[in-house]
């Protein structure tokens, strides 16, 4: 490597991240758009387009909207638009939060559900459904928002039973989240005994999916899920020092203990975001992680919008697929990220194995 | 005292920490101080508190009880970034796991002085080179951290510690991996910063050699208290070095370096006591060995004339063996040299090295033929030839064919007279008893060589 | 790196604008949906009274839910198997749009969907709500666990009615219901007049019964699962003059074990028949060689049945259908035997 050699790479490689979140973006926007084209109502792309076309403020008035029937915008704008946005929202969240667990725990398998969300939730759903109780709340309906509730209070008791005054070692937390989730899923297996005619809903439920998703869900979701990665992308610097352990981040300058809260809170947050309105959905926050790892390396501050935008990409279609494939009936999702990601997973594995290092 | 061109003066205060894992107290009571400048070695057995020293001052164990202070600010007060940006911590571990670059990791030690989304500039780049370009690893640059071997790894490390520009200094065990020529480098780049830049640096050093060569103070540790500190040649006695190790060392000060180097030498069981006694006459360093050889063999070893500059002066010292010494550079006065023959006459053997002679110690030569008369066994080892080390003008010469002729066992080597001694034990023990009803005065003039002892004593014997 | 902070920063701003947006611009929408419904509520009102034709076409359905129309829908999409029956047997077949994979009498709904002639909203439990939109229905009729399809639906402005009901009762009142939004009234009544005559029937005849046979009815066999007292086929045993072993058990449908079954040794067992959870998966030999089974009464008397589970487990007119059915298998002294009946 020559002198100069190095340090031309480092700095033509910042540009070189550049790129490659144009180039992300530039894929799933139009993913967005073409998903929109799929779905059992054979609505053809120029219409499509049409009615996107419509809802820009000024340029709108100027589309010829004229054979574009009311029931073709329901569906594009009312069914498959917040849908799809909905898909993007949950894929970028537990991409990201998967990347952050990862980072704090410094172990390959962690995930968004490791501390205890993904059981919370499934709870919260699960009595949601079984109690029958019907309120709304910003319009949300009780399974969503207890889903969330119940969530956030079981990362909080994992929480408080891993710390040690104001230190919360990592080891410690992964035990906590185990054990609580192990003992929240007991819970969940005695809601669906006690469920009588309700178990597929909670089962259905857990499988995750994206079937009845409005308007509603996205606009509740929607800041949540974009300030926590925005906030989680605050600190991709502390990450990286991080990933070379706690004791020699805190030597580099990072305040350890109250990043790792943070970064904990915002990764809880998003994710029970997520899981509120979309149940379950396995694999994502696990292997889009790494997926993105070993494209392109382990830096943060390129990692994390890269995993965002593959997460949401990834998701965006995979629905596309678990709504048309068996059409009209619509499979859970997770079945699709499962079938899909897995082998191509196995795949860059194999072939990056030597040089990929956790 | 030549300034460096603006760095502020660090001063590092550590003051009655105590620091415990768990219930378990593993520093008690530390308290010590380094200023700008200044080289601190960190030494002490296994278990005795050197990394957790490091670790208080690091930030990475809070004390119970003590403060430590960085330019009098309580550093446990501060935020991390402010510390991070004074002190740099080169770890004993530096497994990584993730696949960074070399300079990925280097430039994270530029990380306390870039604000949160501030990216590394041309200036935090040019200093991550000169960082590694003065470890020996730029050409390591774009190589991922996990395939360096441990060596080029810990390199890495130190030069991430350069380029965070801190004012203090923290290693741990620096050199633990590195070839030879790697840790001389590390140290004179060490010394180098301290010298120019007026870095403290703290450093845990298991290899005294290094930390006398390069340290200007040093802390000794035990048990988790300060056994001594201070100065390097303070600190670094062989009393200290026995207290603290249980080993015994030579500690002397080497003329090339000009530094202390310690020897450390293992102290066999104490041999079975052979109620023997041999007195050495010899010098400059001829009898060193010997003495050894002979003490381990369990015999009482005595020595004389030897003046106090002498290596074999030393030796005897260390060995606690008793001499008769003298001022160097002048005759042995008459008082040394009746002690001498004190002692000459309570031994059971005595032994003239070759030691070149001169006329400031020729006088040994007289115990030697007054040991001879008292027929005491003597021997005159030979290895050299006397021509070569004589710097009496043929006198010392003379004297030994006189020794030679009262009876005098001249032996080739040092093995020889081993294997004598050895082989003759139990003679040399009935000699002893026997000489006292022997009026002192000379043996019988027969002219033999080896062997001749055991004839004299048989002939009489046997009569 | 100073760019990815404000293309983050704009993303962010740009998102929250956009949230706003959205759904001050929606709001919108459903509010102007939602102030044409009370406006036709006001209509209504207005008219009633005044001609004969439009009566007051005001419907509750088991959920509570209160719907007012104009007029008789005529693009119907079923959500439920149920469903599907009930209007076809009221004769408002006709303006069925849509119905669910599951439905499959009284016609073979599957090949008129794979001709063209039907369309599939998708399963019954995740129907789809593109589909329904697509076909433009007036009406929707939805079952038990359809809530968030329902509210979903509610919500765009659809017009649903979920019938889910408890008891005998409360199907006959629903055939009702549904004949009255479909303009069927006369032939909703005259069901219901055939119905109650042939419940009547059962249940007179079985108060004459000398016993109470104690029926078990397995509705899946690994794990072993069957009906407790709020469980439709606890009813129909209970009319047909049996009595569920499970009847203290509240849960209508819950796990049990072979111990629980050998001990409350039942005089007859039932098994659904039909694709789905009641699948029978095999013959009875396969359950006399069920350890520790051959003690029970059931076995011992050979009283093994089958039932199609299609009429037993949905809330519709076959109902009544399975009540004779079970009457047969449980008083077949009081009853004909009939050959739909099951008995290997």
């Amino acid at each position: 490597m020559s002198a100069a050699g190095a340090e031309t790479t480092y700095f033509r490689r910042a540009s070189r991240w550049k790129l490659t979140i144009i180039v992300l973006t530039a894929v799933l926007i139009p993913t967005i758009i073409l998903s929109l084209n799929i779905g059992f109502a054979q609505i053809p792309f120029s219409t499509v387009l049409k009615i996107l076309a419509k809802q820009i403020p000024f340029l709108g008035g100027l589309v010829d909207s004229s054979n574009v029937s009311g029931v073709e915008e329901t569906i594009i704008l009312q069914i498959r638009m917040p849908r799809i946005l909905a898909d993007a929202l949950v894929g970028a969240a537990l991409a990201s939060a998967g990347v952050v667990y990862q980072g704090i725990f410094k172990n390959p398998m962690a995930d968004p559900y490791v501390l205890g969300v993904s059981a919370g939730a499934a709870v919260g759903a699960a009595l949601a459904i079984v109690l029958g109780i019907g309120f709304t709340l910003f319009g949300l309906s009780t399974v969503p928002i207890l889903a969330f509730a119940v969530s956030l209070i079981a990362v909080f008791v994992v929480y408080n039973i891993a710390r040690v005054g104001s230190r919360v070692p990592v080891t410690t937390l992964l035990l906590s989240g185990l054990a609580v989730s192990i003992f929240l899923s007991a819970i969940v297996a005695v809601l669906q005994v006690i469920s009588g005619g309700k178990l597929h809903a909670i089962v259905f439920w857990l499988m995750g999916s994206f079937s009845y998703v409005e308007w509603k869900d996205v606009w509740a979701t929607l800041p949540l899920i974009c300030l926590g990665t925005a906030a989680i992308y605050f600190y991709a610097r502390d990450l990286n020092a991080l990933a070379l352990g706690e004791e020699t981040a805190q030597q580099l300058g990072v305040e350890v203990e109250k990043v790792k809260k943070l970064l904990l809170i915002f990764g809880s947050l998003v994710t029970a975001a997520a899981v509120s309105i979309s149940g379950l959905i396995a694999f994502i926050g696990l292997i889009i992680p790494h997926l993105t790892r070993i494209l392109i390396g382990p830096d943060h501050r390129i990692l994390l919008p890269t995993s965002i935008i593959v997460g949401a990409t990834f998701l965006v279609i995979c629905d596309a697929i678990a709504r048309v494939i068996v059409s009209p009936v619509e499979l859970p999702v997770g079945i699709i990220t499962a079938f899909s990601g897995g082998p191509f997973f196995i795949y860059l594995l194999y072939k990056k194995k030597e040089h990929y290092a956790f | 005292m030549p300034s460096n061109g603006g760095r502020d003066m660090a001063i590092l205060n550590v003051d009655g920490v105590d620091c415990y894992y768990g219930a378990v107290k593993v520093l008690e009571n530390v308290r010590f101080s380094v200023k700008e400048r200044d080289f601190v070695g960190v030494l002490g057995p296994n278990g005795s508190g050197k990394t957790t020293l490091l670790r208080s001052i690091s930030r990475a164990l809070k004390p119970h009880r003590g403060v430590i202070l960085l330019n009098d600010l309580d550093i446990y007060t501060l935020r991390s970034v402010e510390v991070a940006r004074q002190m740099a911590v080169v770890p004993q571990e530096t497994t990584i796991g993730f696949n960074f670059t070399a300079l990925d990791i280097v430039l994270m030690g530029r990380n306390p002085h870039l604000s949160r989304f501030q990216a590394e500039s041309e200036k935090d780049l040019a200093i991550a080179r000169s960082a590694m370009e003065r470890t020996s690893t730029w050409h390591l640059a774009e190589r991922p951290v996990n395939e360096l071997s441990g060596g080029e790894r810990q390199r890495i490390i130190i030069a991430r510690a350069l380029a965070q520009e801190p004012k203090v200094l923290l290693l741990d065990e620096p050199t633990v991996h590195l070839d030879i020529n790697n840790q001389l480098e590390i140290m004179d780049l060490l010394r180098e910063l301290q010298s120019r830049e007026g870095l403290i640096i703290l450093a845990v050093l298991h290899d005294f050699n290094l930390a006398a060569r390069y340290c200007d103070s040093a802390i000794l540790l035990k048990d988790g208290k300060i056994v001594s500190a201070g100065s390097v040649d303070a600190v670094l006695t062989s009393e200290n070095i026995k207290n603290v190790f249980q080993v015994e060392a030579i500690v002397k000060r080497h003329p090339l370096t000009n530094s202390l180097y310690i020897i450390p030498i293992s102290t066999p069981k104490p041999p079975l006591s052979r109620n023997l006694s041999v007195h050495l006459i010899c010098g400059a360093g001829t009898g060193t060995t010997l003495m050894k050889i002979l003490v381990d063999e369990g015999y009482n070893v005595t020595a004389g004339v030897l003046n106090v500059l002498d290596t074999d002066y030393e030796t005897a010292q260390l060995l606690k063996i008793p001499v008769a010494s003298d001022a160097p550079f002048s005759p042995i006065t008459e008082e040394t040299h009746r002690a001498n023959l004190e002692m000459v006459s309570r031994a059971s053997a005595v032994v003239v090295t070759a030691v070149p002679f001169a006329h400031g110690n020729l006088r040994n030569l007289e115990a030697a033929t007054e040991a001879l008369k008292r027929g005491i066994p003597t021997f005159v080892i030979e290895d050299i030839p006397v021509e070569r080390r004589d710097y009496t003008r043929g006198e010392a010469k003379k004297r030994l064919m006189e020794l030679k002729g009262k009876g005098a066992t001249f032996v080739r080597n040092q093995h020889a007279l081993l294997a004598i001694l050895n082989v003759s034990e139990d003679k040399l023990k009935m000699a002893r008893a026997l000489r006292t009803e022997i009026p002192g005065h000379l043996r019988p003039e027969t002219n033999s060589h080896e062997g001749g002892v055991a004839n004299d004593i048989e002939s009489h014997v046997g009569g | 790196m100073k760019h990815i902070a404000y293309i983050a920063t704009i993303i962010a701003i740009f998102s929250v604008i956009s949230t706003v947006y959205t759904y001050t611009y929606y709001q919108g929408e459903t509010a102007g949906m939602r102030s044409t419904i009370s406006d036709l509520e006001n209509q209504i009102a207005s008219l009633r009274g005044e001609l004969y034709k439009y009566r007051n076409l005001t419907l509750v359905d088991d959920g509570g839910y209160v719907l007012s129309l104009t007029s008789y829908p005529s693009r119907i999409i079923s959500l439920a198997p149920s469903n599907t029956e009930i209007l076809f047997a009221v004769g408002a077949g006709g303006k069925v749009v849509g119905v669910t994979q599951r439905c499959n009498y009284p016609y073979n709904f599957s090949a008129w969907i794979e001709a063209g002639n039907m369309t599939s909203v998708g399963d019954y439990w995740t129907p789809s709500i593109e589909v329904i939109v697509t076909l433009n229905p007036d009406l929707v009729l939805a079952a038990f666990d359809q809530d968030e399809a329902v509210n979903t639906l509610r919500g765009m402005g659809y017009k649903v009615l979920v019938l889910s009901p408890n008891n005998m009762d409360g199907i006959l009142k629903n055939i009702l219901l549904v004949g009255s939004v479909t303009d069927r009234n006369i032939e909703a009544a005259l069901l219901i007049n055939s119905l109650s005559h042939r419940i009547d029937a059962v249940v007179s005849k079985v108060a004459n019964a000398t016993s109470r046979p104690r029926v078990y009815y397995e509705v899946w066999y690994d794990p072993l699962w069957s009906v407790g007292s709020e469980g439709w086929e606890n009813t129909l045993i209970e009319k047909a003059g049996g009595t569920n072993i499970f009847a203290d058990q509240s849960i209508n449908y819950f796990e049990t074990s072979s111990e629980a079954i050998i001990e409350r040794n039942p005089d007859i067992i039932i098994f659904p028949l039909g694709p789905g959870m009641g699948a029978f998966w095999g013959s009875f030999d396969q359950v006399r060689a069920r350890p520790g089974w051959s003690t029970i009464g059931a076995l011992q008397n050979n009283s093994l049945y089958t039932i199609d589970e299609d009429i037993i487990a949905r809330p519709g007119p076959r109902i009544v259908d399975a009540l004779e059915t079970l009457a047969q298998i449980i008083h077949p002294e009081l009853f004909q035997q009939n050959s739909t009946i099951g008995g290997r």
